[in-house]
């Protein structure tokens, strides 16, 4: 009798904490702004959070205003699918890679197209402006299974990498200027010197079982968080290589994710048509937000109180974070 | 007064000695990268010859045989040079590289792919030509025709016929027209820029790309079907 009334109040105990914990999670109101006339595959929010870009399959790139969510701008002229987009750090310029296998750069005030840079010899898939002051380089990925280095100035590849076996599906500069990482679809996530003179990885990270869709540093540039196609998220030092945290996020392909200026807050995004916040010190679930359609992209801005997502219905929605009204207490 | 010359005329040959060392020994640029097929996307060894720009060798390089990897040195800053296979197999194809202006050392990188001198063999137009059941070229596809016109204008004895494939199986008979379509529209484009009218036959296909069909279910990230474009070699 004891042991069964033991029983019940553990039950209560743990139904109570679940109940406290769906109760902690973060709330974010949806709204659909506009939409591609095909899936969208890039979005990307500008470092002063006022802007933010989408690309679709419909070989199109869009800029909308932040926080309004107004289209201000269609970019053509890709031939193809455009899969990533990187906004420069001075937010003057815009990098499109694109299933044409070319990555075009654009003025982002005007639309105008300012560069075609042409040398993968299959789609490019991840494009991402290098952090030093004046936007020098472009790194970009490729089906070709290289990463190549741009000079942005003068167009020209400046160098290729060469190591993974498969193709590479994202790369990202670290904010200190020092590292970039790239990943790929066999599974690793390699970690190379921005010195040009050197052509090996530093690090070949191992730990994902599949595809590696997407790599990115914290902003500290002390972590890199990575994700694949069976929906895990994997946290790595940046410095070492060790994972921190692994965890599973989503019960499909996992195809983005963005950290918050926090350095701890990660949004997720997936075809399980969730989007998802993490703290990953825990890792601690802080939102979930179910959409009716499925989530190619996610980012978010420096606060995470803005959320902007591209799914596979061609729609843009964005995600704002519901502030709880203040409670007024009686003045004695 | 004969030592004072003669020390004069020393330090002058030894400035302009370091100077010369200075733009000729440091300031060059070395041109790295991958020669492969450009059909099997596989490495291959081949000789790569360049050229300056008014069309003297300067070099000739062979690509290793395991990885395909070149590697040129000794380009000056901010010229033009031409790369070109050196191998009867491949096709004549001519690869324009500038060199950044730079005061010192740099690299640059190029990957080369080159394409096969066979009869029969089939050259596929990597990008999307055509919007979706449209048989006009897109804006901007002249980027990407312009190379294989250069290529033919090299191979004077290449003809060539152009196959397009439907971005479906709905229709036969709509396809076979509209995909015929497509093949003159490329052969339009080609012959407008200069070719000859009896280098390139065309032919349209009605049933999707055997090689190529229609993919099913979601990739990491998806695409809209369009059917593609070849290029056959007929002769050479």
């Amino acid at each position: 009798m004891k042991k069964s009334k033991n029983i019940i109040l553990s039950l209560v105990l743990f139904l109570f904490s679940v109940s406290s914990i769906f109760s902690q999670l973060l709330e974010y109101k949806e709204t659909i702004i506009g939409k591609h006339s095909d899936e969208v595959l890039g979005v990307f929010v500008n470092e002063a959070n006022t802007k933010f870009a989408t690309s679709s399959l419909d070989e199109t790139i869009k800029i909308w205003s932040l926080p309004e969510g107004k289209e201000l701008l269609t970019l053509k002229g890709h031939l193809g699918a455009v899969y990533n987009l990187s906004f420069s750090g001075n937010d003057l310029m815009l990098a499109s890679g694109s299933e044409d296998q070319t990555i075009r750069i654009w003025n982002v005030q005007t639309g105008a197209q300012e560069k075609v840079l042409t040398g993968h010899t299959g789609p490019v898939i991840g494009v991402y402006f290098s952090q030093d002051e004046n936007n020098s380089m472009i790194a970009s990925t490729s089906f070709d299974k290289t990463v190549k280095l741009w000079d942005v100035a003068t167009g020209t590849e400046i160098k290729t990498l060469r190591g993974h076996t498969e193709a590479t599906n994202n790369v990202a500069y670290s904010y200190d200027g020092k590292t970039i990482a790239s990943c790929s679809d066999d599974s690793t996530v390699r970690v190379w010197s921005t010195d040009l003179t050197t052509s090996q990885p530093l690090m070949v990270l191992r730990g994902h079982k599949a595809p590696v869709l997407t790599v990115l540093y914290s902003f500290d540039s002390q972590k890199i968080a990575s994700s694949d196609l069976s929906g895990e998220v994997v946290i790595w030092d940046a410095k070492t290589g060790e994972i921190l945290r692994k965890f599973k996020a989503h019960n499909d392909i996992l195809q983005d994710l963005s950290f918050a200026a926090d350095n701890r807050t990660v949004v997720t995004g997936s075809l399980d048509k969730h989007v998802k916040l993490w703290d990953i010190e825990g890792p601690v679930l802080l939102a979930d937000v179910t959409l009716n359609a499925g989530v190619w992209s996610v980012d978010l801005v420096s606060d995470a109180s803005i959320i902007t997502v591209g799914c596979d219905d061609g729609s843009v929605r964005l995600l704002k974070k519901v502030v709880a009204p203040v409670k007024k207490t009686k003045k004695k | 007064m004969k030592k004072i010359f003669i020390t004069i005329f020393i330090t002058i040959i030894a400035v302009m000695t370091f100077s010369q060392i200075d733009v000729f020994a440091f300031n060059v640029v070395s041109v790295g990268g991958a020669t492969y097929d450009a059909i099997t996307k596989k490495p291959i060894s081949v000789y790569i010859e360049i050229f300056d720009e008014a069309g003297k060798r300067l070099q000739k390089v062979k690509s290793n045989a395991k990885d395909g990897y070149y590697f040129i040195t000794g380009l000056k800053p901010g010229q033009t040079y031409e790369l070109r296979c050196a191998e009867f197999e491949y096709m004549k194809q001519s690869v324009i590289v500038s060199t950044p202006a730079s005061e010192k050392y740099q690299e640059i990188s190029k990957d080369l792919l080159f394409t096969p001198k066979k009869v029969g063999i089939q050259i596929p137009v990597d990008v999307k030509l055509f919007e979706f059941s449209k048989s006009s070229l897109k804006n901007g596809t002249d980027l990407f025709l312009n190379q294989n016109l250069e290529c033919l204008k090299l191979n004077p004895t290449v003809k060539i016929k152009i196959v397009s494939y439907p971005d479906n199986d709905n229709d036969p008979a709509k396809n076979a027209q509209l995909t015929l379509e497509r093949s003159n529209a490329i052969r339009n484009y080609l012959i407008g820029k200069g070719l000859e009218q009896d280098r390139v036959v065309t032919e349209g296909a009605s049933n999707v790309d055997p090689k190529n069909p229609v993919p099913v279910g979601k990739a990491s990230k998806g695409k809209r079907y369009v059917g593609k474009s070849y290029f056959f070699i007929e002769a050479y």
